[in-house]
C-alpha cells in the first residue's frame, strides 16, 4: 500500500518492527491503549455512524479504565510514580505533575517516572529540585536531561554526587559557547559557571577551560588541576590563557617528560605572544 | 501528508487487487475515509478488535501527541460491511504474499496506526512502549 500519495505505509516482520522501536526507545514516551472491541460483523445499523462514537467516546473510557488501574495499587506511592509514568500521554498539566511529585516525595519511584518523562517541564523540575535533591539516582537523570533548566542547574552545582556534578559541568559548558541575546539568561549562565569555579576539580577541565574568557579564572582553575593527568592542552588552546601558566606548563619538568608536545606548544605560543608585542612595540609612534 | 490529503481512491484500488470481496471501488473509499475519520476522532490511544469482519486483525491507533488540532476529515454518511470486510482481507492477503505480520501507517497530524496479527500484540506494545488496559 505505498502509492505515492499514501500516508507511510510499510508492512514488515515482528524482528524488524522491534529493532527500529527499541533503538528509538528513549524518543517515545510510554503510552497507554484502551481496549476497544468493535465486532462490526454483528453490529446493526449505521457502520460510519458507530465508528466516530466509538472514537470519540475512547477518551472518556480511557480515563475510567486509568482511574481503575491506579485504584489497583495499594501503595500510594507507586499509584503517583504510575501517574506520572503517563502524564504526557493523559495531558496532565505540570502544575498538577509538580503537586504529584510533592505529595511523593519520599519515593524515589515517584521521583524517577518524573524525571524519566520525555518531556520534563520547568515546574517538574523545580518540583523536583524542592522536594527530592536528596534522591541521588533522579538528580543525576535530571542533571544530564538537555532540556535541564539553568535554575535546576544551579541548584545541582552544590551536588555531592560526581555524576551529578558532571553533567551540571557539561550542561553548562556546552551552553557557555551560545550567545544569549537575553541580559538575564547570560548573568544566570555565568554565575553558574562563577559557582563551578569555586568548587573546581580537575575533572571539569575539559569542559569549563575552552570557554572560559578570564585569564584570572583560567589560571584559578590550572592552580587546582592536577598536572599529571591529561588535562593540560586544553590550558594551552585556550587564548585567554596567560603567560604566567603558559610558563609554568612550558617550564615544568613534569610536563616536558610527560607531556612533551604540550610543553613545546605551550613554548611556541609564548615565542609567538613576544613576537607580536615585540611588532607592536616596533610599530608604535616613537 | 495529513489525513485530508490522503488518496482515498488509490488506497481502495489497492485493497481491489487482492480482495475477492464483491464491492466497489467507491465503496472501499468510503469505508476508508470512515476509517480515517475516526483515527482523528479518538481523544485517547487505543487497541481496536474486530474492526475488520471475516478477520482477526487488530488495530492500535497511537495518537500524534504534538497535533494541536487534528484535522478530521468528514464523516461519510454510508459505510458498507463489505467494504470493511475488503480490507481485511486485502491486508491479510498481503502480509501472506510479504511473509509480514504487521502494517505500520503514519499519518502527519493523526499518528500511527499500526495493523497486526493478534499474535503480535505483545510485540506491538512493546514496540509501542503502550500498556493496553481494559475498559
Amino acid at each position: 500500500m505505498t502509492p505515492d500519495k499514501q500516508p507511510d505505509a510499510r508492512f514488515t516482520t515482528a524482528t524488524d518492527f522491534l529493532s527500529q522501536r527499541l533503538a528509538q526507545e528513549q524518543e517515545r514516551p510510554a503510552r497507554l491503549a484502551v481496549r476497544t472491541v468493535l465486532n462490526l460483523a454483528q453490529a446493526p445499523g449505521n457502520i460510519a455512524q458507530m465508528l466516530s462514537e466509538a472514537a470519540a467516546a475512547v477518551g472518556e473510557r480511557m480515563q475510567a479504565a486509568f482511574k481503575r488501574h491506579v485504584a489497583n495499587m495499594t501503595d500510594e506511592s507507586q499509584a503517583i510514580a504510575t501517574r506520572l509514568t503517563f502524564a504526557e500521554i493523559n495531558r496532565v498539566p505540570p502544575t498538577k505533575q509538580a503537586e504529584m511529585i510533592r505529595d511523593g516525595k519520599d519515593a524515589t519511584v515517584v521521583s524517577e517516572a518524573a524525571v524519566r518523562q520525555r518531556r520534563c517541564a520547568p515546574e517538574v523540575q523545580a518540583a523536583l529540585v524542592e522536594h527530592c535533591k536528596d534522591h541521588s539516582a533522579s538528580m543525576r537523570i535530571l542533571a544530564g536531561r538537555p532540556d535541564a533548566t539553568l535554575d535546576t542547574l544551579a541548584a545541582l552545582t552544590d551536588s555531592k554526587d560526581w555524576r551529578t556534578q558532571m553533567y551540571v559541568v557539561e550542561g553548562i559548558g556546552g551552553r557557555m559557547k551560545i550567545e544569549e541575546a537575553n541580559a538575564a539568561v547570560a548573568h544566570k549562565k555565568a554565575a553558574i559557571f562563577d559557582d563551578l569555579i569555586k568548587g573546581y576539580k580537575s575533572d571539569y577541565a575539559p569542559y569549563l577551560v575552552p570557554v572560559c574568557r578570564s585569564s584570572e579564572q583560567i589560571s584559578e582553575m590550572f592552580d587546582k588541576t592536577s598536572k599529571t593527568l591529561g588535562m593540560i592542552e586544553v590550558f594551552v588552546e585556550n587564548p585567554y590563557t596567560p603567560d604566567s601558566v603558559l610558563i609554568e606548563i612550558a617550564s615544568s619538568p613534569t610536563m616536558q617528560l610527560v607531556r612533551h608536545d604540550v610543553a613545546r606548544s605551550a613554548r611556541e605560543i609564548l615565542q609567538n605572544r613576544a613576537e607580536l608585542r615585540e611588532s607592536s612595540d616596533d610599530m608604535a609612534p616613537s | 501528508m495529513s489525513l485530508r490529503e490522503l488518496n482515498y481512491s488509490q488506497g481502495a484500488q489497492w485493497v481491489q487487487a487482492r480482495c475477492t470481496e464483491k464491492t466497489t471501488d467507491s465503496e472501499v473509499s468510503t469505508a476508508l475515509q470512515a476509517l480515517a475519520h475516526a483515527a482523528a476522532r479518538a481523544d485517547a490511544d487505543c487497541a481496536v478488535e474486530g474492526l475488520f469482519p471475516g478477520s482477526t486483525l487488530e488495530v492500535l491507533l497511537s495518537r500524534d501527541l504534538d497535533s494541536k488540532d487534528p484535522n478530521i476529515p468528514p464523516l461519510p454518511v454510508k459505510v458498507e460491511l463489505t467494504a470493511m470486510r475488503a480490507i481485511g482481507e486485502a491486508i491479510m492477503k498481503e502480509m501472506q504474499a510479504t511473509a509480514t505480520k504487521l502494517l505500520t501507517l503514519r499519518v502527519d497530524g493523526c499518528g500511527e496506526i499500526v495493523v497486526f496479527l493478534p499474535e503480535m500484540r505483545e510485540t506491538v506494545l512493546l514496540g509501542t512502549r503502550t500498556t493496553l488496559l481494559d475498559a
